[in-house]
């Protein structure tokens, strides 16, 4: 008698023989290549084109080429020609660039999910997204966004995840940027992403800060670059699309993100066994909550999946605040906060506990289990 | 893409599309689907193919480029998943052991699978990765990938056409 895995084995490469390989497995791809970018191109100026078609001819901008900043003094601009609303080279938050990329990445729920997930940490805060396009081969969807409202304004970049959206740059926005520039990880290897005016002629990297080439842009204005180990030296510049064409911006590559979460992962703080006896769940859901009541904290322990999401909801009638891990968060009376990142990323496999006022310094407690 | 990039695109694709063929035929179960799943998975790599440093790594690229295509065009199909239980082209079956009825009966236990399970079960026997190696390509835990791959064998077990076939020993929870 055979074992299964051994059957199954056998099976599987015996079917695969019937496979004839094409003669020709080139055939297409370049085609199809440029007929998918050429796709997303069509989709993405056809949502901008009526803002694209509008832009003024701006002059040559001085710049001021500073290595130590990230941002690059440009005059104002001339007056547009009658009719035609002004593109600036530099961003701003009121009146932010016109959406570029795919406009399928705001689609199926997507938009709505990232502005409350950041409305939740970020409140009083507004997303508008800038560029959105798909990463491979993770197959997720990405998405660049100036923020106002709040504290002031921010931009950064959000992706979906199996526990919802995932922030993965997330900064205050320095009045006269004129590009937006982000280290993120990638699936091989970390990658810069450059979001800049849709006015913008080219966008160039210099390795070591001596040589710049060109980069490709799926959309004027935007350009991706792999990043090496070290980029201590290296550069990134933005020229507009004037002729001659002037620099708009000049500066250095930002360092590639570390590998794993770039947050400090809390070691376990709980009891070795959950005070309640027990812990509810895990469940299937993307988001676990635990309701904050004035006696005692539903469900007192609750077991979680690492990528699921915590959601605080607050039935207390005064405003409190709770520390899981090593965040610290404000959660006002009534009101639901929402930790938008996978437990997993902040937490590390065990008992935790989220420490509050409201239960003696004490609170519910988080067993998180890695192999569930 | 530069001109030396495309020729080492083009080497790579010319050296890998026989064995991904024969992935992308396990994954879909038609030659014609496996022909487009494969199609899909080079427009992909070759619009990525200038941001991939690490050459070493493009195998371990590509195979998770084509499940995410695969889990893709699945989604888009919305319709119940099945595949013909004998593939209705390509030559006939080359394998004529006395086996071959037990894989054809495994083929057709394996359409009826849902496709997470297929998938895990052709990167694990077929493609022979290591539970990390699989838990990477499918972007998901190496628990989910234990626990999907013992479904699946569980599946196999108690299909109707297999429980009692005495060619196979399969002891109760015997787990790979």
């Amino acid at each position: 008698m055979t074992d299964l895995d051994e059957v199954l084995r056998s099976a599987l490469h015996a079917r695969a023989l019937h496979i004839d390989p094409s003669p020709d497995p080139l055939r297409g791809v370049d085609r199809g290549a440029r007929r998918r970018r050429r796709t997303r191109l069509i989709a993405s100026t056809t949502a901008g084109a009526c803002t694209l078609a509008g832009a003024a001819l701006l002059a040559p901008a001085l710049v001021a080429l500073n290595h130590s900043q990230r941002t690059a003094v440009v005059p104002a601009a001339r007056p547009p020609a009658a009719g035609r609303p002004p593109t600036s080279a530099q961003l701003d938050p009121g009146h932010p660039w016109p959406y570029r990329g795919d406009p399928a990445v705001l689609s199926h729920g997507n938009l709505p999910t990232f502005r409350r997930d950041w409305e939740a940490t970020h409140p009083g805060s507004t997303l508008t997204p800038l560029f959105g396009y798909l990463y491979e081969p993770s197959h997720r969807d990405e998405v660049v966004f100036v923020a106002t409202g709040g504290p002031g304004p921010r931009w950064g970049v959000v992706t979906t995840s199996e526990a919802g959206s995932l922030f993965l740059h997330d900064q205050p926005l320095t009045a006269a940027t004129s590009a937006l520039l982000a280290a993120l990880p990638g699936d091989e290897v970390s990658r810069l992403i450059i979001v800049a005016a849709p006015s913008t002629g080219q966008i160039s990297y210099a390795p070591v800060g001596v040589t710049f080439h060109p980069l490709s842009s799926p959309v004027p204005g935007v350009a991706f670059t792999a990043l090496g180990r070290d980029t201590a030296h290296d550069a990134v510049r933005v020229r507009n699309n004037a002729t001659p064409p002037a620099t708009v911006f000049q500066g250095p590559a930002p360092d590639a993100p570390p590998r794993g979460t770039p947050h400090a992962i809390a070691p376990p703080d709980g009891p070795a066994t959950p005070t309640a006896g027990i812990c509810a769940g895990p469940t299937t859901a993307t988001t676990v909550t635990i309701v904050l009541n004035t006696d005692t904290p539903n469900p007192r322990c609750a077991h979680l999946r690492p990528m699921q999401r915590l959601a605080i909801r607050s039935q207390l009638s005064h405003a409190t605040t709770i520390t899981v891990g090593h965040r610290t968060l404000s959660v006002p009376a009534g009101r639901t906060i929402q930790i938008p990142d996978a437990v997993s990323s902040y937490l590390a496999p065990g008992h935790h506990t989220i420490h509050s006022p409201s239960y003696n310094r004490s609170g519910p407690e988080i067993l998180l289990d890695p192999n569930r | 893409m530069d001109l030396e990039a495309r020729v080492l695109f083009g080497s790579y694709v010319a050296a890998r599309s026989p064995a991904l063929l024969r992935t992308a035929y396990l994954l879909t179960g038609g030659h014609a689907e496996a022909e487009d799943l494969l199609q899909t998975t080079w427009i992909r790599t070759y619009l990525a193919w200038d941001r991939i440093r690490d050459r070493g790594a493009v195998d371990g690229y590509v195979r998770r480029v084509m499940v995410n295509a695969s889990t893709s065009s699945w989604r888009r199909r919305r319709i119940q998943e099945s595949m013909c239980a004998i593939v209705p082209e390509g030559p006939p079956s080359r394998d004529r052991t006395a086996d071959s009825d037990l894989h054809d009966v495994l083929w057709s236990a394996l359409a009826r699978m849902p496709r997470r399970q297929r998938t895990a079960l052709v990167l694990r026997f077929y493609e022979d990765l290591t539970e990390a190696e699989t838990a990477h390509v499918m972007a998901v835990s190496i628990g989910t990938v234990k626990s999907t791959t013992s479904r699946a064998l569980a599946l196999l077990r108690q299909d109707p056409s297999l429980r009692d076939d005495p060619r196979l020993s399969l002891p109760d929870g015997a787990l790979t």
